[in-house]
């Protein structure tokens, strides 16, 4: 499934194709709006999550719960805009979605009993949730591989 | 012929577009993110005291207290209503409640061994007692090692 509906081999993406982009770009976009908005509202609870998750020292939990929540924020607007960020989004997109899958799966085969600290909250990390963040990296790997393809957009020269 | 090593440089060279956006919308949320910290503190909603260092720093999970060395002589303290505490508690738990507080402290100290740590839980990932009761107990003592069990009965019921 080409998920950014780019051409991958120069023919032209059917309508299926490009319908199920759309989706998957704006599902990602309402994703990680979703997950950005609550922690940028309290980062104090996402340092606290994040410190449980014991990967880094505080200070590194503090820093990261208030530029991370920013980056996911602004990654869903270049999802929503598109035009000539969409590569770039889908690029910081699949950076995200690695490291979220790092941090879930070392929790899960550390045995942490820990909440995610993602969307919700208070969800449990367990093999589902690794799974879950797995297939978020592939679909963001697989866009970002198509929509880098293709060039910014630039407005076309005259031709006369 | 094909050149071997157009293959990666070919990868490199479908990235190349993405870069520049993604460094861009990075830059985006950088500036984002240190508005946001230079944010005056008087404008900003009132946000809870606990401390998301401080949090974390005295938190232990169910794995961590049946396993290291250092919880095998913990005095365990159950920050539950009464009637919480007759219905299951984990065994050789006294209770600590900050309602009640003067009549309840007493007797733990006489069973406390200076220097033993303490684990504090309540009932589930969403409470807050044991958290109070253990930052309470840390300020009277003045004794570090008295910690809070993350997810509290619930959690240590589900994994034993």
């Amino acid at each position: 499934m080409n998920v950014s509906a780019a051409p991958a081999s120069g023919a032209a993406p059917t309508p299926v194709a490009r319908y199920t982009a759309l989706a998957i770009r704006l599902g990602f976009a309402a994703l990680l709006l979703t997950a950005a908005i609550p922690k940028i509202i309290a980062p104090d609870e996402f340092a606290a999550a994040i410190g449980r998750y014991r990967l880094l020292p505080a200070a590194g939990s503090a820093f990261i719960a208030h530029t991370l929540p920013w980056l996911e924020a602004v990654t869903a607007l270049g999802l929503l805009v598109g035009r000539r960020w969409l590569g770039g989004a889908w690029l910081l997109a699949s950076g995200l979605a690695t490291v979220f899958l790092f941090a879930v799966a070392s929790a899960w085969l550390r045995k942490l009993d820990i909440t995610c600290g993602c969307i919700g909250g208070n969800s449990p990390i367990n093999g589902y949730s690794v799974l879950l963040r797995a297939l978020f990296l592939v679909l963001a790997a697989r866009a970002c591989f198509h929509a880098c393809a293709s060039p910014p957009t630039r407005p076309a020269e005259p031709t006369g | 012929m094909a050149n071997p090593a157009a293959a990666p440089l070919s990868v490199l060279r479908r990235f190349h577009h993405a870069l520049r956006p993604a460094g861009e919308l990075l830059a985006l949320a950088a500036l984002f993110a240190s508005l946001a910290t230079l944010w005056p503190a008087a404008w900003r909603p009132a946000e809870k005291p606990a401390p998301a260092a401080a949090a974390s720093a005295y938190s232990i999970t169910v794995t961590e207290a049946r396993t290291a060395p250092v919880f095998k002589t913990a005095l365990w303290l159950d920050a539950r209503p009464a009637a919480a505490f007759a219905a299951g508690h984990i065994p050789g738990a006294l209770r600590l409640t900050e309602a009640e507080w003067e009549p309840l402290f007493l007797p733990l100290i006489d069973q406390w061994t200076p220097g033993t740590p303490i684990v504090v839980y309540c009932d589930t990932i969403g409470c807050q007692a044991s958290e109070q009761v253990a930052a309470r107990l840390r300020r009277e003592l003045a004794f570090e090692q008295v910690f809070h069990l993350v997810g509290g009965w619930q959690t240590w019921n589900q994994n034993p």
